[in-house]
């Protein structure tokens, strides 16, 4: 079994919500890295003066692109609320209160999925 | 989760993280403020402020920081041998400035 094959069975077998936020914290951040590389390169399109730049920015303002951006969000916030979770359990030393805390993170998170769907659509 | 990464890292990664919550929600909230995509002319014109072309750079800076530093903690709990963590790191470093550098050259061609 490789190594990948090896941390997907660590993953599954200690399925909790620990594990689980964690991993998907490491999934969003790995994702986020590589749109900001698409962004960079989306953007890049202004070397071609500002028809390539208007142009490469409308490739996203259809349906597909709108669920592309939806998504962007909704990872986004997560990484951000869960960052900020994290940041508050090892600052303030609130271990005993964690979970409690992934809990409160993720209704803050639904509340702006639905404000994202209004919003994007 | 991997110790090796040290202090500095940690905790660069959490105010990093901190800057990151409100430089992205600053984003956010000014390009998705009006319906549709930005016009160049509207990027322009808020790229005429050392203000915004400030926080932009600061922003990508920080991003870039934060994210490949996310990678590397990662790439750490792999327990890859010494010579790929080198060469990993290096690789780390040249896509980070190379992409400050594309940011900056992206930014500078934005002409009111």
């Amino acid at each position: 079994m490789g190594i990948f094959g090896k941390i997907i069975n660590d993953i599954l077998w200690n399925l909790n919500t620990s594990i689980s936020s964690f991993t998907l914290h490491r999934i969003t951040g790995i994702a986020l890295v590589l749109f900001l590389f698409l962004h960079v390169w989306t953007l890049s399109a202004v070397f071609q003066g500002v028809e390539g730049f208007e142009k490469a920015v409308s490739k996203f303002n259809n349906p597909l692109g709108h669920a592309m951006e939806y998504t962007l969000f909704l990872a986004v916030t997560f990484h951000l609320l869960n960052g900020l979770r994290i940041t508050l359990v090892e600052f303030l030393a609130l271990a005993p209160q964690q979970e409690r805390l992934l809990w409160a993170s993720l209704v803050i998170l639904g509340i702006m999925g639905l404000y994202g769907v209004i919003l994007i659509f | 989760m991997n110790t090796r990464t040290g202090l500095w890292p940690w905790l660069l990664q959490r105010l990093s993280g901190l800057f990151l919550s409100a430089g992205v929600l600053i984003h956010f909230l000014t390009l998705h403020g009006s319906s549709g995509p930005p016009s160049y002319a509207e990027v322009a014109s808020r790229l005429t402020s050392p203000g915004w072309v400030s926080f932009y750079l600061i922003l990508l800076a920080i991003l870039i920081y934060h994210g490949l530093n996310g990678l590397w903690a990662i790439s750490l709990d792999f327990n890859t041998p010494g010579p790929f963590r080198k060469g990993f790191k290096l690789t780390l470093y040249l896509i980070g400035m190379g992409t400050f550098l594309a940011g900056l050259m992206i930014l500078n061609s934005f002409k009111p």
